[in-house]
């Protein structure tokens, strides 16, 4: 992952899937960093990652780990 | 005093243990999975950091490594969250109360329990659990180690054998985590352990880590951090299972127990434990009266003895008078005592940890020997 700055925020289950999903990106090089979801992603308490670089790259790699992704948004 | 209790906690712990618990209460204040604030994501990565360490440990995903209080939390979490009304379960005859109370426990709803003797013979053991499952059967509970012989069973093939059958394998690795190897891909399905023995944690910590194959039903439901709004637990592991606030300067303290492991190596703790016990067990076994209550197969670093009809308790607390604590009784285990015939007198029990010297079992063995003339 070189070069993309396009910037996500993909709403996870969990504190612990937002956690392992930084984890995961952050060793494929991407920027990453856990945060509390957007309202406009869901209702009610959740913990999203915010990514810097391919959308595409970063669901793929969540997707491969059993990593669900309840939403998406484009930043 | 002169600690050989380590099979009911072990002391004293890393330096780095109490240094990461005294960090964690002093700087993760925050709650976590509980807010967005930089304290509450701090929190949180340190739990999960330890998340990943237990999950590597006994090869698991971090999802599927729940944090608990202690040992018995996690084996009454796995059995009452997987052992259906009505249905039947197998236990081995060398069972902690932690397995066998909420086995009796769960007979109220209509499950049955049958107990597989576990012999010296492991073909026997393995044999005996066989001619015990049934269509009925949901669960073989059975435990790594012995927690009064330290008898190791072959938790292995019961795997193996449980896998063949369609069963779920739970297994209680009190004894057996920090000393052997174990994995929810070849040792059991479930696999719940303290982490304040084998792995060096403080105590109010414990695990239960699943290879998922199994659902768990939760034992309680509550503030888990997440879907807020909704009246239902979350089905989300391994939060669902982790209902309330969790230890966080506790876990923290247990990573580093983990690390602790991890730098000395289980094969070497295991053999320098292992070698203290063949020492002790040199020592003491011409003393006029003793009784060692070991076979010929495998052992882990526990030693279970008595001196002549002397009840257990009384000679522990002879021993604690003289200086070494040791745990007498019935060890939480009236299974065990009850199929090695010692429900008159319980045993004493040695339990050596990475800190013992050679030195210390002398001393002990010299005050063993003291005791059988008291």
């Amino acid at each position: 992952m070189t070069g993309n700055l396009e910037k996500t925020v993909f709403a996870m289950s969990s504190i612990t899937y937002a956690a392992k999903a930084q984890s995961i990106l952050r060793q494929n090089g991407y920027g990453c960093e856990v945060i509390r979801t957007p309202k406009d992603l869901s209702k009610g308490c959740g913990y999203s990652i915010k990514v810097i670089g391919s959308r595409e790259g970063a669901a793929s790699l969540l997707s491969q780990a059993g990593i669900l992704i309840k939403a998406a948004k484009e930043l | 005093m002169i600690y050989f209790d380590n099979s009911a906690t072990t002391y004293p712990k890393p330096l780095s243990v109490a240094q990461a618990m005294a960090n964690a209460v002093a700087k993760l204040g925050g709650n976590p999975g509980r807010g967005g604030h930089t304290m509450a994501m701090q929190s949180a990565q340190a739990v999960y950091n330890v998340r990943e360490q237990a999950a590597k440990m006994f090869g698991a995903k971090s999802e599927n490594t729940v944090f608990t209080l202690n040992c018995t939390h996690a084996l009454n979490t796995a059995i009452k969250g997987v052992v259906p009304p009505n249905s039947h379960v197998v236990i081995s005859s060398m069972e902690h109360n932690s397995v066998s109370r909420p086995v009796y426990a769960l007979g109220e709803k209509g499950v049955k329990c049958s107990i597989a003797r576990v012999s010296e013979d492991d073909c026997e053991t393995v044999e005996n659990f066989s001619k015990l499952i049934g269509k009925d059967t949901k669960a073989v509970i059975c435990t790594a180690v012995s927690n009064v012989t330290g008898k190791i069973l072959p938790i292995g093939r019961i795997a193996q054998l449980c896998k063949e059958k369609g069963v779920c394998l739970i297994c209680d690795a009190a004894q057996a985590a920090g000393v052997l190897p174990l994995s929810v891909n070849t040792s059991a399905d479930i696999i719940c352990t303290a982490g304040h023995k084998g792995l060096y944690g403080p105590s109010g910590t414990g695990l239960l880590v699943t290879n998922g194959v199994y659902p768990i039903l939760p034992l309680t439901e509550g503030g888990t951090g997440t879907t807020s709004l909704e009246t239902a637990q979350p089905d989300i592991m391994p939060e669902m299972l982790e209902s309330g606030t969790v230890n966080v300067p506790g876990i923290v303290g247990l990573g580093k127990g983990i690390e602790f492991v991890n730098s000395k190596g289980l094969a070497n703790i295991h053999a320098k434990e292992q070698k203290l016990c063949d020492i002790f067990i040199s020592y003491i076994k011409n003393v006029k009266g003793i009784k060692i209550y070991r076979g010929d197969g495998a052992y882990a670093p526990i030693v279970a003895f008595n001196v002549g009809d002397v009840h257990s308790s009384d000679l522990a607390q002879f021993l604690s008078d003289n200086g070494f604590a040791l745990r007498g009784g019935y060890q939480c285990a009236a299974v065990t005592h009850h199929f090695l015939k010692t429900l008159d007198q319980g045993v004493v029990r040695f339990s050596p940890s990475v800190f013992n010297s050679e030195k210390q079992v002398a001393l002990l063995a010299a005050a063993v020997k003291k005791s059988a003339n008291f």
